[in-house]
């Protein structure tokens, strides 16, 4: 009989990625799904981890079958500085869901070592994850609810969002009412691609965001270079003002994998605007949609972490999307209580 | 007060087959919670946190050291041997 052996993960991205899109595949059969372990991505993710402890994998002799990423980070919260974990990106091979219990075992007894306050987790509701978190894992540990997540979806090239989400004749038409198929236009001159040159402003505006219900990540400037612009990965737009950036948007392109299409959306990572009036930000989203179309993506979608302010993106024709996420705390150190908080910056999906 | 026999294997095989939800005929002393029984994380969770009931010790500590029926009894075994006077 052949153990199942959880050790430090051996970096192969691309058996990581065929072992997710396996598992993609089997749970969501005709429906898209998004390939969030693509090789490129990961490679961005995971380019922050000092250390292979963070990086855990079960395997089966030599075959991989069931991931977890467990990333370090520091973070602030009400004047007080945090070591947390993001344990993110946990995929197990089809019948081997199990191994991811072995997984969460593993990074809490690493986190216990690394001395970490907190995990931050996400988990798509009514999921099994989710129950097995909420209902089981919940009533023995610390497990808070930080906000109930959902999506913001603007759609940049409608055609290709129809045959690839094989949206419906009053989904489509519902949209157009809302105005969500719509071009954007944005303000030449004030909004534009990020520039390296940039980057001071961007950490000084990050480092300045500060809300008594958001727990907030610290950044180097090696780590937010990285965010802010990866060839065809990620990509920043900034709004300029008087020579300086005063707001801004990253997303990175992600794929909508369907057996009919493969899609690239951007996905919005982190936003800050909080020195930007309506107007200025209605033009930092138009010059979003502009970036999703020049890179060849079918749309934009968002997720509400609580670190900004929806309405715009409301005004900007963006629709709730309809996938429900829960953004939890698992509270370790029993001296850490986070109270009141309601929010992260930054944490991807 | 007399201290209450261990469980026979036969017994703990019940338990565990409640706890997975998998028929008793299936769990065999060899046969593997995730290659074997086709056991997925939320029954494993289950089943952890009711051998942590008995007062077995930690899920995060069983997790993967018990892989199989033969074990999860062996280390049940060790756990009461451990905490008699």
């Amino acid at each position: 009989m052949t153990r199942i052996e959880v050790r430090d993960f051996d970096g192969d991205l691309e058996a990581l990625a065929a072992m997710a899109r396996e598992a993609w595949r089997e749970a969501y059969g005709a429906e898209s799904w998004p390939d969030l372990h693509d090789p490129s991505l990961s490679r961005l993710f995971l380019a922050d981890v000092p250390d292979p402890r963070f990086l855990l994998a079960a395997y089966e002799g030599s075959r991989l079958v069931a991931f977890l990423a467990n990333l370090p980070r520091r973070y602030h919260f009400q004047g007080r500085a945090y070591r947390g974990a993001h344990a993110c990106m946990m995929i197990a091979r089809p019948s081997y869901g199990g191994a991811t219990v072995y997984l969460i075992a593993e990074s809490l007894r690493r986190n216990r070592e690394f001395g970490a306050d907190f995990a931050l987790l996400t988990l798509e509701r009514k999921h099994r994850s989710w129950h097995m978190m909420k209902k089981h894992l919940g009533s023995r540990h610390r497990i808070l609810t930080v906000r109930r997540i959902y999506g913001l979806a603007r759609v940049i090239d409608l055609p290709r969002v129809v045959a690839a989400e094989r949206l419906g004749r009053f989904e489509v038409l519902g949209g157009k009412l809302w105005g969500a198929h719509r071009p954007m236009r944005g303000s030449p001159g004030q909004v534009r691609r990020y520039r390296e040159g940039d980057l001071h402003h961007i950490h000084q505006l990050v480092r300045g965001v500060s809300k008594p219900s958001l727990l907030v990540r610290e950044f180097s400037p090696d780590s937010l270079a990285r965010h802010l612009h990866t060839e065809g990965v990620s990509e920043t737009v900034v709004y300029e003002r008087e020579g300086v950036v005063a707001g801004f948007v990253t997303f990175t392109v992600r794929h909508m994998v369907s057996p009919r299409d493969r899609v690239p959306w951007a996905w919005v990572d982190f936003l800050v605007w909080e020195g930007l009036n309506g107007q200025e930000k209605q033009a930092l989203l138009a010059g979003l949609w502009e970036a999703g179309r020049d890179l060849g993506c079918a749309g934009i979608v968002g997720w509400n972490m609580g670190s900004y302010s929806v309405g715009p993106f409301l005004r900007a024709r963006f629709v709730p999307y309809p996938r429900l996420i829960d953004l939890n705390v698992w509270l370790l150190n029993p001296e850490c209580s986070l109270p009141g908080v309601r929010g992260v910056f930054e944490l991807f999906i | 007060m007399k201290q209450a026999d261990p469980f026979s294997f036969e017994a703990f095989r019940a338990l565990l087959a409640d706890a997975l939800e998998v028929d008793p005929a299936r769990i065999t002393p060899e046969a593997h919670f995730i290659t074997d029984l086709g056991v997925d994380s939320l029954r494993l969770v289950q089943a952890l946190l009711y051998l942590e009931a008995m007062d077995l010790g930690s899920w995060t500590d069983m997790a993967w050291q018990v892989q199989t029926v033969e074990e999860a009894y062996r280390y049940y075994l060790e756990h009461l041997a451990e905490r008699k006077p």
